[in-house]
This record gives structure tokens, C-alpha cells and sequence, in this order.
């Protein structure tokens, strides 16, 4: 054999001897390429991030899509949420870009609504990229169970989640909260929720809903305490305009405790 | 011993000739500016901004390091020899194994200066938006050095083998790819015929194993064991010492 040859023989062995023990040690659990729950539109977006082991960057540019895509005001039919212009002036279409204070944001009656039907299908989506990002999880399924009210879909972004955090504690609050949701127990949603409101990764949407659970039991107090955390830390101008309304009209009320089944 | 010292002074030549690269400036400049830029899509993810600075920040340091590291190796002995540098330097006692290590040295420090420069900026960047870089930073940072090192490893062997800077960069950028994908190429040869699993995984263990060395997912899933440190550099070392042995082999029997 040739002396060049065999040193192309003997370097490829050895790659493969360290390749081999390499691939012996244990790696962090993420679903596979064939796992991801690629759309249509992001199979090459997904393909080209994940071989240059972009995966949380993947899960994080999919984030803010979903984040823009929950932001459009919907109509409750579906479609996008329009103001009818007066005196014959063009309908005003709400812009997404009002969570950043970048648009005129709608006001609180208009928002009502909406089915956002592709809820899940992106929560899907960007935890098969990125299982371990929590806070989408909490998120997507806090939209889903409490503002469009699609408890169904929500468990299942909760379940799969969980199914890579089994000890995220957080996953079982919201798996309870939204029981005794469906039961029509909001004393006890409350209850469940507020523990989660006290992680300081709890999505503002979902301290709001524990703020809104307390507020109709009579337990004023706690609700204002929890819109006040909002409006003091988050980020999202909605949830701030709204938690310093709400502050408002609690000021001064006190406490009924009326639980109500 | 005395080839070890001029390999170092080759090294530091080629940190040297790399800094003066205009195309190495470009890149940390550049990467820079993106880093800043950066601020703008973490202020669009609103409450997860620290984690979308943070992912994106690293990204582009891991990008910026791996291009300076790919670009540098596959033009590093190809411009000397285009340039007929190289016969002044050989006509000199310098041994070929010396002159390949010391360039690949070089052009591992000048990356592993900018790369730091550029996490420093990105810590900074961090710190001005109320977020902690977290544990595992410097990890992670490190480790996608290392992640450049072994593709700049394997693109001067490419580039000897193929004298052609085009197809070691080519060549890089499919291992690179093949290298973050290696548990979906064991699943496919696990679903081969026995001869051709056995030989697609012969393969599958040729290709760098990138998703050893990519510290970033292992850190995302908080269940994951602690990084095998003793695995990582001892892979890296001996991944890039083959190369670069082999490198210089093909180097020594080539006449000038």
C-alpha cells in the first residue's frame, strides 16, 4: 500500500476512533429533524438553523412570530379586527406593533375575541424546535385556555412540554388551573394560578388571568397587588396600560372574598 | 522543541498578517454592529428580550469566529504558496510541520481575540439592558471556539488535498452542517441494510461531532448532565491533531 494511502487509512481510522467514543457520551433530548413541526412556510427556515445548531435561536425567531401573530387584534369571527371609520372614512386595521408602542393600541372592549386558529400549531411548532423554553409554553397555553378558550389544545402544548421538563412545577399549575377552570371553580383557579404568579418567568398574560380570577372572587387586594407587579415589570405595553386601569378601579375597594361556584 | 518555537513564531506572524486581514476587520466590525443590532429583535420578543440578545449574541459570535477561523485556514499556506512567499520561508530551516502549525495557531489566536472581544461587547450590551449573561457563558463561548477549530482543522487539510481555498470552504461548510445533524444520520443508517449501515457509520464517525461541542443546547435543557469537559477537549484535540498531521504530511511531499 502505497505510503499516502496509508496514512489517508490511518488518519480516517483514527477520526472514527474518536468519533466513535464521541458519540458515547450522553446528549441533551430534543426531538429529532424528523420530530420538528415544521409548517410549510418554515421547513428551510427550520432545516438551515438546526445544521448550523441554531435550535434556540430557531425556537426564539418563531417566538416573536407567534408573539406578532396573538398581537393581531382578531375580529371574534376570525378576521382581522377592524374599527368602522365614521362619516365614510376607511375602516382603521389594528397593527400588531402596538405591544411595542409602535401603533395605536385597541381599546379593551374591542379586544374580546379573536380564534386565532393557528394558536397551536405555532406553539407546536417552536417547542418541537426548543421543548425546553418554558415560558412559551406557559404562554401558548395560557392564550389557548383562558383568552380563546381552547382548554383542549392548551393541555396539549402543556403535555408535550412536559414531557421534556417532568419536573416543572409551573406545567402542573396551569394543567390545574385549567381543570378547575372547565369546572367552573374560579376560587380554585385562582388559587393555582397565584403560585405561578409568583415565578418571576410567569408570563404577563397569565398573571393578568390570575389577577382577572381574583378580581371576580371579591379578593380585590390580592388582584391589585398582582397588577401592580405588572405594571412595575413587564414589558408589554398592553398588559402595562391595562394593569394601571385596573389599579385604578380597585383602589380603595375592599375585599368581599365572595366566592362564587 | 526548537520546533516548537518556530511554530510559535509562525503563529504569531500569521495573529499578526490576521489582524491586519481587511477581511478579519470587516468580520469583528461587522459582527459588532449586528450585535448591537440585536437590541432590536430581543425588544421584539418584550418579556424574553434576555433570552433572544443572549441566542442571538452567541450565534453571531460562534458565526464570526467559525468564518474568520474557515476563511483564514483556507487561504493561509494557499496565498503563501500563490504568492511564492512560501519559498522564502522553506528555504529557511523551518519544518513543514512547523510552518502548517504555527499558521493554524495563528489564526486560532487572532479568533479566539475577537471572539472575546466580541463577547465582551455582547456583555456589555447585556449588562445596558438589565440582563445577566447567565451561567455558562464563558462555556458556551469557548466551546463554539473550539467548534471553529475543528472545522479550521479540517479545511487546511481540505485545502492541501484540493489546493483550491473554494472547495476547503465548501467542504467545511457541508461537515459543519453533516457535524450538527449526526443523531439524524444514525437514526437514517439505522435504517440501512447491515453493510451499508455499517459503512454510513464508519462515516457518520468521520464527520466532526458538532453536536458534542455545541454547549448552548446542552445548557438549554437544565436536565441534561453537566458538560463532559474531558470529552470536549479531548475530542477537539484529537480531531484537529489528525488533521492537521495528515496536513502536514501532504504538506512535506509536496515540492516547491
Amino acid at each position: 500500500m502505497p505510503v499516502k494511502t496509508a496514512a489517508f487509512v490511518f488518519a480516517a481510522a483514527m477520526l472514527a476512533l474518536a468519533g466513535y467514543v464521541s458519540r458515547l457520551s450522553p446528549r441533551p433530548d430534543y426531538p429529532q429533524a424528523d420530530a420538528i413541526k415544521s409548517t410549510a412556510e418554515s421547513g428551510l427556515e427550520d432545516a438551515s438553523l438546526l445544521s448550523m445548531g441554531f435550535r434556540r435561536l430557531a425556537a426564539d425567531v418563531n417566538f416573536i412570530r407567534l408573539l406578532q401573530y396573538y398581537a393581531q387584534p382578531e375580529e371574534p369571527s376570525g378576521g382581522r379586527l377592524r374599527q368602522e371609520g365614521k362619516d365614510g372614512k376607511q375602516a382603521k386595521v389594528f397593527s400588531e406593533y402596538y405591544v411595542y408602542g409602535l401603533a395605536e393600541a385597541p381599546d379593551n372592549d374591542h379586544f374580546e375575541g379573536g380564534v386565532y386558529a393557528e394558536l397551536k400549531t405555532r406553539a407546536m411548532h417552536l417547542l418541537s424546535l426548543d421543548p425546553y423554553f418554558s415560558y412559551a409554553a406557559l404562554y401558548a397555553a395560557g392564550a389557548l385556555a383562558f383568552n380563546v378558550n381552547r382548554p383542549a389544545e392548551a393541555l396539549d402544548v402543556l403535555f408535550y412540554a412536559k414531557q421534556y421538563r417532568p419536573a416543572e412545577w409551573k406545567y402542573d399549575s396551569y394543567i390545574a388551573a385549567i381543570g378547575y377552570s372547565k369546572a367552573g371553580d374560579p376560587a380554585r383557579v385562582a388559587d393555582v394560578l397565584d403560585k405561578a404568579v409568583s415565578s418571576p418567568d410567569c408570563p404577563a398574560m397569565l398573571k393578568q388571568q390570575a389577577a382577572f380570577f381574583n378580581k371576580k372572587i371579591g379578593r380585590n387586594r390580592r388582584a391589585y397587588e398582582i397588577y401592580e407587579d405588572i405594571y412595575l415589570h413587564s414589558k408589554d405595553e398592553f398588559y402595562v396600560r391595562n394593569a394601571a386601569r385596573q389599579m385604578a378601579l380597585l383602589k380603595g375597594k375592599p375585599d368581599t372574598f365572595a366566592v362564587t361556584k | 522543541m526548537r520546533t516548537a518555537r518556530i511554530a510559535s513564531i509562525i503563529a504569531l506572524e500569521a495573529l499578526r498578517e490576521q489582524w491586519k486581514n481587511r477581511f478579519f476587520q470587516l468580520v469583528v466590525i461587522f459582527s459588532g454592529v449586528l450585535l448591537y443590532a440585536a437590541l432590536l429583535l430581543g425588544a421584539m420578543a418584550v418579556e424574553q428580550e434576555r433570552r433572544v440578545l443572549l441566542d442571538f449574541g452567541q450565534g453571531l459570535i460562534e458565526l464570526a469566529g467559525l468564518a474568520s477561523v474557515v476563511l483564514g485556514c483556507a487561504y493561509a499556506v494557499l496565498r503563501d504558496m500563490e504568492t511564492k512567499t512560501i519559498y522564502l520561508i522553506l528555504s529557511r530551516p523551518v519544518p513543514r510541520r512547523a510552518y502548517i502549525a504555527g499558521k493554524y495557531a495563528g489564526i486560532l489566536l487572532g479568533a479566539a481575540c475577537a471572539m472575546a472581544c466580541m463577547a465582551a461587547l455582547h456583555i456589555l450590551l447585556l449588562k445596558f439592558r438589565g440582563a445577566a449573561p447567565g451561567a455558562g457563558y464563558a462555556a458556551i463561548i469557548f466551546s463554539s471556539w473550539l467548534k471553529a477549530a475543528v472545522a479550521g482543522a479540517l479545511t487546511v487539510l481540505v485545502s492541501l488535498i484540493s489546493t483550491s481555498a473554494l472547495s476547503a470552504l465548501s467542504m467545511a461548510g457541508i461537515f459543519w452542517t453533516l457535524g450538527h445533524f449526526t443523531q439524524e444520520l444514525r437514526f437514517i443508517s439505522s435504517r440501512l441494510s447491515p453493510a451499508a449501515a455499517l459503512l454510513s457509520k464508519l462515516l457518520i464517525w468521520i464527520i466532526p461531532d458538532m453536536g458534542l461541542l455545541n454547549l448552548r443546547d446542552a445548557y438549554a435543557a437544565a436536565s441534561a448532565a453537566a458538560p463532559a469537559w474531558g470529552m470536549i477537549i479531548g475530542y477537539s484535540a484529537v480531531y484537529s491533531l489528525v488533521c492537521l498531521a495528515l496536513a502536514s504530511f501532504i504538506f512535506s511531499r509536496k515540492e516547491f
